[in-house]
């Protein structure tokens, strides 16, 4: 009877030294979790509140492009791309590269907008950062759910090789949109060269990805540098997850450790300058 | 326990060039003592308010706030959104203080007496309803430390006389840090005062004496 108490007593306290242990850490991810709650709500509400049609703005924004392009490619004669038909072709390449370049522009932006909330001391700025990102994540994963669904209804032939591969080309891409913007973040509005140089490759890069034509046909030359581009090997990739072998240009690998390198970088910059970005306006 | 470490804040304006506006700051602020804080206009009352909140960082030197939590700094606007409306501005609080809606709603609802202009934007509300509904909320989330900008420059007599009521309950688990530039606000609230000029913030135990030193400016 005592010995049986003594060792439930004994169990206890383990159990109890155990909690102690977790109990920070227990701590510090349910207020990260409120707080990525409080600002997602927010976000949604800012982003779409305003106009109720505010979500199938985000979508006819890409959807836009799509036509646009699919017209120019039909009239140009063209029905695929490596195998790839016209519409899988774009919406595969158009829909992430929206999503990246959103989540540049908007982890780029995260202190104006969020001015406001710098007050409340558990908020730091990665969660702006992180909570426009997810935001971006689901209306884009959402869309191009709905485009390849809306495909199959008007009775495209719609071939998923590996869902996974859609979905981990999609995350690296995110993962990489995050760090670029980090990486910005502390320069943005400090310097016009800067500045201009961003818009300028930004605009470019939109042609450089592979998201609108297929980037194989171009010359020797031009491919030694191409090959570079992590967001064209990403993009290829997630088309590898529609339709197997596709491109030249696919390699995760790289993609990834360009992601996860930029990302570091980018949090680094985040701690050191932190005085720096407080002053974005 | 709130301690400031030789902190010291410039700003750079164009054509005056940089301003020390705190300047090597070594303060504690006692956690059993409501704190105002008095300084003329621009003398850095609400930088000090945003280093405080963390929404600015000083150039030099350090805030440790320990565990204490810190309210965000109450008063016209701090905190609350202009473009949600007051229902969702009190549900995004309660998210990120993980506080349960309904009760708060019920309570701000009838603290702040905002009536149906609890579903309009914030952006349409007057500086006297914003602080309201930021007091509201502000009073049912248990903070240990209340930050508060200007005081209730901003209500009528009747909400001023309701959070007073309010303070005198919480001033048992909580503290008020107040800065104003009107020396009966922080009479009326506060057991200690500190006057900010020059980029020094001096304390004094008896708060005559910090007015007195404050209208001698």
């Amino acid at each position: 009877m005592d010995y049986s108490l003594e060792n439930q007593n004994k169990q206890q306290s383990y159990r109890r030294q155990l909690s102690q242990y977790w109990k920070p850490w227990r701590k510090a991810i349910s207020v990260q979790r409120q707080t990525l709650s409080a600002l997602i709500f927010r976000e949604t509400k800012t982003r779409f509140g305003e106009q109720s049609l505010g979500i199938l703005w985000a979508f006819g924004e890409v959807l836009s492009h799509i036509f646009i392009f699919w017209g120019l490619w039909t009239v140009m004669g063209r029905q695929a791309h490596n195998g790839l038909a016209t519409p899988m072709f774009l919406i595969s390449g158009m829909v992430p590269y929206f999503m990246f370049s959103n989540i540049f522009s908007k982890s780029a932006d995260c202190i104006s907008a969020n001015r406001a909330l710098l007050v409340f001391s558990q908020i730091h700025i990665f969660d702006f950062v992180l909570s426009r990102a997810i935001v971006e994540l689901t209306i884009y994963m959402s869309a191009i759910t709905i485009f390849l669904v809306g495909l199959y209804f008007f009775e495209f032939d719609i071939q998923i090789y590996s869902l996974v591969r859609v979905i981990w080309g999609i995350l690296v891409l995110w993962i990489l949109g995050i760090g670029l913007g980090l990486i910005y973040l502390p320069f943005k509005g400090k310097f016009k060269i800067i500045d201009t140089i961003v818009s300028v490759g930004f605009r470019m890069l939109y042609f450089i990805s592979g998201a609108i034509f297929p980037l194989e046909a171009a010359p020797k030359w031009a491919i030694d540098y191409l090959q570079y581009n992590p967001v064209l090997h990403l993009i290829e990739y997630i088309r590898t997850g529609f339709i197997d072998n596709y491109g030249i240009f696919n390699n995760i690998e790289y993609g990834f450790v360009c992601a996860l390198f930029t990302l570091m970088i980018g949090l680094i910059l985040l701690k050191r300058l932190k005085k720096m970005i407080l002053q974005n306006d | 326990m709130i301690k400031l470490k030789s902190v010291t804040k410039t700003y750079l304006s164009p054509k005056i060039g940089r301003r020390v506006i705190l300047d090597s700051i070594d303060f504690e602020f006692p956690s059993d003592k409501n704190i105002g804080i008095l300084g003329r206009n621009g003398a850095g009352k609400s930088t000090l308010m945003q280093l405080l909140s963390g929404s600015e960082m000083p150039d030099e030197g350090v805030i440790e706030i320990g565990k204490t939590k810190l309210s965000w700094p109450l008063g016209t606007s701090g905190g609350i959104h202009g473009t949600l409306t007051g229902r969702e501005n009190i549900l995004f609080l309660c998210r990120l203080y993980d506080y349960p809606f309904e009760k708060a709603f019920e309570f701000v609802e009838e603290f702040a007496e905002l009536g149906d202009y609890m579903y309009v934007p914030v952006k349409n509300y007057s500086a006297g309803m914003k602080s309201r509904l930021g007091f509201g909320v502000s009073m049912i989330l248990d903070f240990d430390t209340y930050l508060i900008d200007e005081g209730f420059s901003a209500g009528d007599a009747s909400f001023r006389s309701k959070t007073k009521a309010v303070f005198e309950e919480k001033s048992k688990n909580s503290n008020l840090i107040v800065v104003s530039h009107n020396p009966a606000t922080v009479k009326r609230l506060c057991d200690w005062a500190a006057v900010l000029s020059n980029g020094k913030l001096e304390l004094y135990t008896d708060i005559d004496k910090a007015i007195e030193v404050y209208s001698n400016l």
